[in-house]
């Protein structure tokens, strides 16, 4: 199969690809953060008040004009009631975790929550969304 | 990759995500490159961020981003990058799939849809629903 526009777009030469990266993890980290403020029915408004920052600031952060340091990003998580959580993935699987999101769980409410040890490190908690059934 | 309908025309896909299909209309890939030569400072980033909008929309059915992700009226939706660079399209049905149709590019600051992508998008529509 030839490979897609996007693919022709990205891999034209290794800065694109590059630059590419850098949006895509940028873009990802505001749409986490935009799913969040909808799950909380908050707006851009109501995070800004408990960050003490702008609607502006937040506007930035959002679209990518701004760069998000992982300190912000932290605050951002805690003030949606959320831990943020890292992981660096070869990237021949990079799509891999989404491809199971969006078969499978993606899009469907959240209707509970299931917290389970997956580790010897005391007070450490993993908590997995349960969603509702697809229909 | 395109595709060439019964109507005779080229439909280019331009990503198959897990749950859509995003197409680009004939000539969408001119007013892409035309709308970028205009972006101003680095040429790649905003098509960029750009393009991982369009890769998300396909893999995740939508995008959250009500700032990114806007309803122009009549089922017109565009993705819109920080420096102004958008997408026009629309969903539809495509070879038994979800299909998100980008009818053209373009750059512009205001976000105010203006009357002529309008009907660029509506004529662009009319020719791929009257596809035999």
């Amino acid at each position: 199969m030839s490979p897609s526009k996007l693919h022709e777009w990205v891999n034209a030469n290794s800065k694109r690809a590059s630059v590419y990266a850098q949006e895509s993890l940028i873009v990802d980290a505001a749409e986490e953060i935009w799913a969040a403020l909808a799950e909380e029915k908050m707006t851009k408004a109501d995070l800004a008040a408990r960050l003490g920052k702008s609607k502006a600031f937040i506007t930035q952060l959002l679209n990518g004009s701004r760069n998000m340091t992982l300190r912000t990003l932290a605050d951002v998580a805690s003030a949606l009631g959320r831990r943020t959580c890292i992981l660096l993935r070869p990237q021949y699987e990079s799509d891999a975790w989404e491809s199971i999101e969006a078969a499978f769980v993606g899009g469907r409410p959240v209707v509970s929550s299931l917290e389970f040890e997956s580790s010897n490190e005391p007070n450490w908690r993993d908590v997995s969304p349960v969603r509702a059934k697809a229909a | 990759m395109y595709i060439l309908t019964p109507g005779g025309y080229l439909v280019e896909v331009f990503y198959r995500g897990d749950r859509l299909t995003v197409l680009l209309m004939p000539g969408a890939s001119v007013t892409f490159e035309e709308a970028c030569a205009r972006v101003p400072g680095n040429k790649d980033a905003c098509p960029a961020q750009l393009l991982r909008l369009l890769k998300r929309l396909a893999d995740f059915g939508t995008l959250h981003s009500c700032d990114q992700f806007r309803h122009e009226g009549d089922q017109i939706y565009a993705i819109k990058a920080r420096c102004g660079l958008r997408a026009y399209g629309w969903f539809d049905a495509y070879e038994g799939r979800t299909a998100f149709v980008i009818s053209h590019y373009i750059l512009k600051r205001r976000d105010k849809f203006a009357s002529t992508d309008r009907e660029a998008v509506l004529a662009n529509r009319t020719t791929f629903k009257e596809r035999p």
